[in-house]
């Protein structure tokens, strides 16, 4: 018989063992009736020699009862009656566990979000970023030349496909203001490696990679803010860097994942002479396709092996030199990942507290209810029924406090979405799901098993006639109980402290961020960036003199106190890094072998930024390119390579020419500018004037005010863009 | 609190008897009763009542089934009949019993020696 049929036929089944046993009776009774027996005497034989009709009757029924289950129906029923008597237990209960249950449900939505859940590729476990790194330069990630790049397709068996991109930004005109938007150049194999197909039109193909074929590819966002969301965009054009660009394709949203397909636009990526051929162009990120069953170390393991060849066949540029290989979600999270783990091992610890104070509490009222358990236990409850309608309880609780800590973590999602640094990849596809559901669901279990247990073991262990007596007696049951209820209140010590730790050392860093002093006046300060692409910039000196130019005419802007320009902006997160080499270094270091950070300034640089100079004097307008090198150095250069800080006149090389070090003179000192992790000590740093600079990619403009710095932007964004109407201004930042 | 039960000498000896009693002929509740007794010689105490609950499990192993009928005194009754199955786990639970019961005699009869 089904368990349906059988649910549905019970009540009949049980019609008939009534019937047939009061059939029983009868036919006994009428038996000694016939036998002489007088009626009443032979009912009472009849019932007698059958037994206890009503024990017999709930004997058979219970054969066709799914006991467990049933029993289970009656405990919930008994729990929610028991925890309904007391209410404000119940409340603190539930409240406690739903904070507890909630944080964890909200922070495993954004762990699943941004670690677990695999990228928006298919097979996507199989690609890997490949990198290069360098005993010489202190990066965990650089890039990767094409020559390198073609001989690990060569010799490597891991990888089905190696594929070279490079982010690329392009300034788009004509239509409003001009625009920098994120680009990257792709080679055609970028987007069938990643298994992305367009949403209209194609992706690049080999006819496509050929000088002045200039085809490109649109971003559904970029699609849908300059063409409407056209239908029929292909075939029509776009002005990029001057240039006009023919529309081949366009992508379907894809989502933010920090990776090159978070650009606006994709070009084809169309190699110079130089790239193919020189092996220190390591301009290249990698994006790699390991062959289905191949393990990663497997692959690093390869790279090693492989990197030592070259360095032992092209030492000039390959000696110091290693490959890299790391999953691309890997890659893509870089430093994010370890604090969210530290968040998560936080809200762990807060459901543990959180369960060892329920436990707590438990304990206390099965304390109250030994009376209770005594009584039933006296009137026929086993230990396994009492243990169980314990957990029930534990049960019923938790998992109220699961579907509270669900709401919660529905309703919180946004907050945290906010509170998290905007940086993280895919901090926009957190959200509430199934899988955040299911683990509430295994905390909220969990909580119960931890904050059940050891109460429901102790509250059930039961001595009847001391609970009933209700005396004295009590205490020496009470031993046990009281032991345990201290080393949890312990338990719950050590972990708070822990949290509490935690929080500090969190604290004393934010403390330590917040009175840092950066090494230069951010008030009043306005900074923007203009870059200097090739196609308009190709000689170094139209970007000098193009700064030059602004700069000038910003001066004259009433409320501008000075203006300057610096390639790398202080506190930013981009770097750049130059060999030097000084007299003392001479031989017995490898010469060129010295780092240190390069910045290229304008005059009055330090005065702008409020960067206080030492000794010596400033760049001037007198410092020009076809003089020899002037230099500044920072306190912490002057200190560690010279060991004090008086240092002006003495001789520094920045440059080789003819492999020859070209000297030049030091002519100042200036303070030391933080770094961006503001507990790191001060870097060596040397600056040297932009107009002896080589070509720079960019520079930062820089402003100090007198009025509020807001009001004065528009009107050095006019004076650019009366110089370049198409010159984009990027990264407006000010300070007040 | 109940009492222990004394239905049975062994698990599912009970269920055996009945069993082995249906297979001569399908009986109902209390005839099956008034038999086993009868046959046992009245040498096994068992409860008339205890014969139910066993009836239930056996009707839901589908080792038996029931039919209401008319007995030959003419009253409406729930008549039980063997299964197949019933016939072969009748044969099979006999066997075993019969395994066990000479062990039994054998330990005991080294015993006496």
């Amino acid at each position: 018989m089904s368990w349906l049929t059988q649910l549905f036929s019970r009540r009949r089944l049980y019609s008939d063992l009534s019937a047939e046993i009061q059939e029983h009776l009868d036919e006994r009774v009428q038996e000694l009736i016939a036998e002489g027996m007088p009626k009443k005497d032979a009912e009472a034989a009849a019932r007698r020699e059958f037994g206890n009709v009503t024990l017999i009757q709930e004997d058979s029924r219970a054969v066709w009862r799914w006991r467990l289950l049933e029993n289970f129906a009656i405990d919930v029923r008994y729990g929610l009656r028991s925890l309904g008597r007391s209410p404000g237990f119940t409340m603190i209960v539930v409240l406690t566990l739903t904070l507890g249950i909630g944080a964890n449900s909200a922070i495993f939505s954004v762990i699943n979000a941004v670690l677990l859940r695999p990228l928006p590729f298919p097979n996507a476990s199989q690609l890997a970023d490949l990198c290069a790194r360098s005993t010489l330069f202190d990066f965990p990630h650089l890039g990767v030349s094409l020559l390198d790049i073609a001989d690990i397709r060569a010799s490597s068996t891991s990888f089905s496909d190696l594929t070279p991109y490079r982010w690329s930004s392009k300034e788009i005109s004509g239509g409003g203001k001009p625009e920098q938007i994120e680009g990257a150049e792709i080679s055609q194999d970028f987007f069938p490696d990643l298994g992305v197909k367009p949403l209209l039109g194609r992706t690049f193909v080999t006819s496509d990679m050929q000088p002045g074929n200039h085809v490109v590819i649109l971003s559904h966002s970029l699609w849908r803010d300059r063409f409407g969301g056209d239908p029929h965009a292909i075939g029509k054009t776009l002005r990029l860097d001057s240039e006009t660009y023919t529309v081949i394709g366009v992508m379907p949203d894809l989502s933010n994942t920090d990776f090159a397909t978070d650009s606006k636009v994709w070009t084809a990526f169309i190699p110079t002479q130089e790239q193919l051929t020189a092996r220190q162009n390591r301009d290249f990120d990698v994006l790699a396709r390991l062959k289905p069953r191949t393990d990663i170390l497997q692959a690093q393991k390869e790279l090693d092996t492989i990197a030592a060849r070259l360095a032992t066949a092209y030492p000039d540029t390959n000696k110091g030199w290693s490959f890299r290989v790391a999953p691309l979600g890997n890659h893509l999270l870089g430093d994010a990942r370890k604090p969210l783990l530290v968040l998560f091992c936080s809200v762990g610890f807060v459901l543990l507290i959180a369960c060892a104070n329920v436990s707590n509490l438990f304990l206390s009222r099965g304390w109250g209810r030994r009376r209770e358990f005594a009584i039933r236990t006296a009137i026929g409850a086993t230990r396994g029924a009492l243990l169980r309608q314990l957990a029930v309880e534990s049960l019923l609780v938790a998992l109220m406090g699961g579907v509270c800590a669900f709401f919660m973590a529905v309703w919180t999602v946004r907050g945290i979405r906010a509170i998290l640094p905007g940086d993280i990849p895919r901090i926009q596809d957190i959200r509430i799901d199934s899988e955040v559901a299911w683990f509430t669901l295994g905390a909220s279990l969990l909580a119960a098993l931890l904050s059940g247990f050891v109460p429901a073991l102790l509250s059930s262990r039961q001595d009847v006639n001391a609970a009933i007596k209700e005396g004295g007696a009590g205490l020496a049951a009470g031993h046990g109980h009281n032991l345990l209820r201290q080393v949890l209140v312990v338990v719950e010590v050590a972990l708070a402290i822990v949290l509490l730790i935690g929080a500090t050392l969190a604290m004393q860093s934010f403390a330590r961020m917040l009175r840092v002093d950066p090494g230069f006046r951010p008030d009043h300060l306005i900074t923007m960036r203009i870059d200097f692409p090739k196609y308009r910039f190709a000689k170094v000196e139209q970007s000098t003199h193009f700064v030059q130019q602004v700069l000038e005419s910003s001066r004259g802007i009433p409320g501008v106190a000075s203006a300057s320009a610096g390639v790398v902006f202080p506190l930013g997160d981009a770097v750049s890094e130059s060999t030097f080499e000084t007299e003392q270094s001479g031989s017995e270091e490898k010469l060129g072998q010295r780092m240190a950070r390069m910045n290229r300034v304008e005059p009055d640089f330090f005065r702008t930024f409020g960067i206080p100079p030492l000794v010596g004097r400033d760049f001037n307008a007198d410092d020009r390119k076809e003089k020899a090198p002037v230099f500044i150095v920072n306190e912490a250069f002057a200190r560690k390579v010279f060991g004090s800080v008086d240092v002006v006149g003495k001789r520094l090389s920045a440059l080789r020419e003819k492999k020859e070090p070209v000297w030049g003179e030091i002519i100042g000192v200036a303070e030391n500018v933080r770094d961006l992790d503001p507990g790191a000590e001060a870097k060596p740093e040397i600056y040297g004037p932009f107009v002896q600079t080589g070509h720079a990619a960019g520079v930062f403009l820089v402003f100090r005010t007198k009025p509020d710095p807001l009001a004065i932007v528009a009107a050095i964004e006019d004076r650019i863009w009366a110089l370049d109407k198409d010159r984009p201004v990027t990264s407006i930042k000010t300070g007040r | 609190m109940r009492k222990p039960e004394q239905r049975d000498l062994f698990p599912g000896a009970l269920e055996m008897m009945i069993l082995r009693t249906l297979k001569r002929q399908p009986l109902h509740g209390y005839a099956l009763a008034k038999h086993i007794k009868h046959v046992s010689n009245d040498l096994l105490e068992i409860e008339e009542g205890s014969l139910y609950p066993a009836l239930q499990r056996l009707l839901k192993a589908e080792l038996v089934k029931a039919e209401w009928g008319i007995s030959s005194t003419n009253r409406r009754v729930r008549i039980y009949k063997l299964t197949a199955a019933g016939v072969k786990h009748l044969q099979r639970e006999i066997s075993r019993f019969e395994q066990m019961f000479e062990g039994i005699t054998r330990v005991l009869a080294a015993i006496k020696l």
